[in-house]
């Protein structure tokens, strides 16, 4: 039977960071307020000068994501994302819901840490944002199509 | 799970100002204390943890306005707010963490009112209306 169509909010859509090889745990990142990912698909542009209107093909893939959490400076995770950012290496990310803590459904990547960037407001609690750029193909779940 | 920070915040608000400070409640006399107009906000982060519980502490003399006044930044000294300042939170979140499984992560004084009202033409009552943003956290 077809998956109806079925909105969720977006409080489900959680930001999960992946441990381990192989089998990669996937843990929630606490204090998570919001997230975003944007892939994109480049188009190029083939139009010649006998072309009425634009013509492209699809380019190179890629994704970005961005993540906003309450800021900790001793949260092993997000002490984690700042050895990450000052190492230069990747980490694991998995955004969506987990079904008996693996992927269900969403979209799991790995990714380079552009930038963390702390929010210190007056008279609010202090958040730090992540940016991410996912670097090779992202794994979409369900891996099934209906 | 969540639940609501209201009772236990609300708690140990009380016990604060009846350890320290001006007590909450008792009987209609004057001067006294009031905790009113909670207003807990939606939580902000996607665990269900954090977020604004508001209120209203109110003073309220039948003397003068003077005494309300008085009383009012008497409390918030209670609070921390302008004894302590920067380490008011962490004072704050010591004394209030009685009631688990919330821990306040700070509390900012935001609105002040005063009032004065007459009952009759011998009675006046002054009232200050002090609103104060308690941020907490559920554990």
């Amino acid at each position: 039977m077809p998956h109806t169509h079925t909105p969720m909010l977006g409080n489900a859509r959680k930001f999960y960071i992946g441990t381990g090889t192989g089998t990669i745990s996937y843990t929630w990142l606490a204090g998570e307020q919001n997230n975003s990912v944007t892939l994109n698909g480049n188009a190029i542009e083939v139009s010649d000068k006998n072309t009425t209107w634009q013509k492209f093909i699809s380019g190179v893939r890629g994704g970005t994501a961005e993540v906003t959490i309450y800021a900790d400076d001793e949260d092993a995770q997000q002490m984690a994302a700042l050895d990450a950012l000052a190492g230069g290496s990747t980490i694991l990310c998995f955004v969506g819901t987990l079904a008996t803590n693996a992927p269900s459904a969403g979209i799991a990547f790995e990714a380079v840490i552009n930038s963390i960037s702390d929010t210190n407001d007056n008279n609010a609690v202090a958040t730090r944002s992540l940016s991410l750029t996912i670097t090779g193909a992202p794994t979409l779940y369900p891996t099934t199509r209906s | 799970m969540y639940s609501s920070s209201y009772k236990p915040i609300a708690s140990a608000l009380a016990a604060a100002l009846a350890r320290e400070g001006y007590p909450v409640g008792g009987t209609a006399t004057y001067p006294r204390v009031e905790l009113h107009t909670f207003i807990e906000n939606a939580t902000t982060d996607k665990g269900g943890a954090v977020r604004v519980l508001s209120c209203i502490v109110e003073s309220m003399s039948n003397k003068s306005a003077e005494q309300a006044a008085t009383m009012n930044a008497y409390n918030l000294s209670v609070l921390g707010r302008f004894t302590y300042e920067g380490d008011f939170s962490e004072d704050f979140s010591e004394d209030f963490q009685l009631d688990r499984p919330f821990r306040v992560v700070g509390v900012v004084p935001t609105q002040l009112t005063e009032l004065t009202e007459t009952s009759d033409p011998q009675m006046f009552l002054y009232r200050v209306l002090q609103s104060i943003d308690i941020y907490v956290q559920q554990l």
